[in-house]
């Protein structure tokens, strides 16, 4: 080989890390991202939601394939690029609730266990097993929420699972579907 | 096994240095910065790379130069562990005035070691 075409791979080589270095640097600041993730709980490979005691096995009703939750704190982790303002969290689940029967979500809004409790559905009316999507939306910089945590970052509460008179309950999850915003500088 | 000698060998062994020296920067970047790098790019895929073209340049003949050891090494070393000490502390920060012991000693460990190989080398 020439000396003229070794030092043109050679500058080929240098390049790769400069080509990392620029791509990381848009996806990082330049642009407007929107990351999507879809959780399909009950597919096969899904070991989203933890503890997995807490979590029956795959469930079918007809073309649905789902899980159940049996304990009433239930955790699934997130993955939050730096910068990142907002997160819509949406969760398709069927009304399997009794009367006042609440579900919340929580986000790590602290040290140790801190998570916030929003509300996302209670049962007042008869309708059962219907299933249900409720959204909720986070706001990064007005919500004082702990960022450094993306394992088990967020938290399905459903209070009534942990009380005795209500263990033969279980809240079916169908899935879990999180948008994240991030804005760039252009 | 034949060993890769010339031109070949050299463009392997540039490939692997600067295979090796982007991975161990994107991952202390990862490490500091979390997210910056893993969101966007699957630091296993540069690691395979990494470790193939390692490989590869195991296999390569090298010319033996002779080098000598200057000051300017020595500061290196000094400097590494200084960044190598900071590194460890902003990471092991929750563990309180440990955090502390651990990483002055992962520092001195850091210079004490690099100091062997320089002398190692000299002799």
């Amino acid at each position: 080989m020439e000396t003229k075409h070794i030092t043109t791979i050679k500058i080929i080589i240098i390049l790769i890390p400069a080509i990392i270095t620029l791509f990381l640097i848009n996806m990082n600041f330049l642009f407007d991202q929107e990351f999507n993730y879809h959780y399909n709980v009950g597919n096969k490979d899904s070991e989203f939601l933890n503890p997995s005691e807490r979590i029956s096995q795959i469930k079918f009703e007809g073309e649905t394939n789902y899980k159940e939750l049996m304990g009433a704190l239930v955790y699934f982790p997130i993955n939050i690029p730096p910068n990142a303002e907002k997160i819509k969290v949406e969760i398709k689940f069927k009304d399997n609730f009794p009367e006042g029967g609440r579900l919340f979500l929580g986000a790590k809004s602290g040290e140790g266990w801190d998570y916030t409790a929003d509300k996302i559905f209670e049962k007042n009316s008869q309708d059962q097993n219907k299933w249900i999507v409720k959204e909720i939306n986070y706001d990064l910089k007005l919500q004082n929420l702990d960022l450094d945590t993306r394992d088990n970052f967020f938290v399905i509460r459903t209070p009534h699972l942990g009380q005795e008179e209500y263990k033969n309950y279980t809240i079916p999850i169908d899935y879990i579907n999180i948008t994240i915003y991030k804005p760039g500088l252009l | 096994m034949k060993q890769i000698t010339g031109h070949k060998a050299e463009l392997i062994s540039h490939l692997f240095q600067t295979l090796l020296v982007t991975y161990l920067i994107l991952l202390l970047i990862e490490q500091i910065y979390t997210g910056f790098v893993s969101t966007y790019l699957n630091l296993n895929y540069l690691l395979i790379l990494t470790i193939a073209s390692g490989i590869a340049d195991v296999f390569t003949k090298k010319e033996k130069t002779k080098q000598t050891t200057t000051k300017k090494d020595y500061y290196l070393i000094y400097a590494l562990g200084i960044l190598g000490t900071i590194i460890i502390k902003f990471k092991t920060n929750e563990l309180g005035y440990l955090s502390w012991i651990i990483s002055i000693i992962a520092g001195i460990l850091i210079i004490l070691l690099s100091h062997l190989i320089l002398e190692e080398d000299e002799e």
